[in-house]
């Protein structure tokens, strides 16, 4: 999976591309845990190349939530399509993530903190 | 013309990458009939979630597990079946999780069926003889 990252300021945004399932999740979730293993404290997942996403996406992105809870960091995801939003939607992540619109007014969101 | 119905069947190995080439194969299968992307993204999840159960129950059996795929596409309706000769297991067994809980509080697995279920129009189960067998239908217009 290709997955890009970007630096603005403290917040850090990582972009995988293309689907988040069993294939590719674990690829995902090494490198989330590495960035915030070594002590990221914000960041954005722009889920705009996110062709899908399967319950192991999922379960990669409460993790990284959790483990960014218990360290009072923040998460912000943005750029979901139709699909992903339906899949949160049923998995009811939207009352425990925060999803922005776009980028940078999830940039914003964990720049403010929540 | 009559509706046409176009058919894919494939049988993959019930291994990650048995897992990788079905859904690979369904992707080409979705671009070659231009399937609405929000259907192909359904059943590409469907998929997802049912073949990682099948090859996660099917690690400790001494025979490698087989899975068979069969894709129809009707006029309006796309009918998916699933069949493998692995260990016994009703997808539609499960319990749903509970979706109201707190981040701190949500238990990490247990929301793939729960997505198949929600994802298709229709689904049934039956276990013959050794065989798993899923089908499932989703409508192409929401």
């Amino acid at each position: 999976m290709k997955i890009t990252e970007e630096r603005r300021g403290e917040v850090l945004i990582v972009r995988p591309e293309g689907r988040i399932d069993t294939s590719t999740s674990d690829e995902l979730e090494r490198s989330l845990m590495g960035r915030l293993d070594a002590g990221l404290e914000r960041l954005v997942v722009d889920m705009g190349g996110t062709d899908y996403i399967s319950s192991a996406g999922l379960r990669v992105l409460l993790l990284a939530a959790k483990k960014l809870r218990a360290a009072g960091g923040h998460l912000a995801l943005a750029g979901l399509n139709p699909s992903v939003r339906q899949i949160f939607e049923l998995a009811g992540f939207f009352s425990i993530l925060a999803v922005e619109a776009d980028t940078d007014r999830a940039v914003a969101r964990v720049t403010g903190g929540a | 013309m009559s509706a046409e119905t176009e058919r894919l069947a494939l049988s993959v190995p019930g291994s990650l990458p048995g897992l990788a080439a079905a859904v690979e194969a369904f992707d080409r299968f979705s671009t070659d009939n231009r399937l609405p992307d929000a259907v192909r993204r359904s059943i590409q999840v469907v998929l997802d979630e049912l073949l990682s159960n099948t090859v996660r129950h099917g690690r400790d059996t001494s025979h490698g597990v087989t899975i068979d795929l069969l894709f129809r596409l009707g006029a309006r309706t796309l009918h998916v079946e699933i069949g493998d000769d692995g260990p016994p297991f009703n997808p539609l067994d499960s319990a749903d999780p509970d979706t109201g809980l707190r981040l701190e509080e949500r238990p990490v697995g247990g929301l793939g069926l729960m997505l198949v279920r929600s994802l298709v129009d229709e689904i049934s189960y039956v276990c013959e003889g050794n065989r798993n067998q899923v089908i499932l239908a989703k409508r192409l217009e929401e």
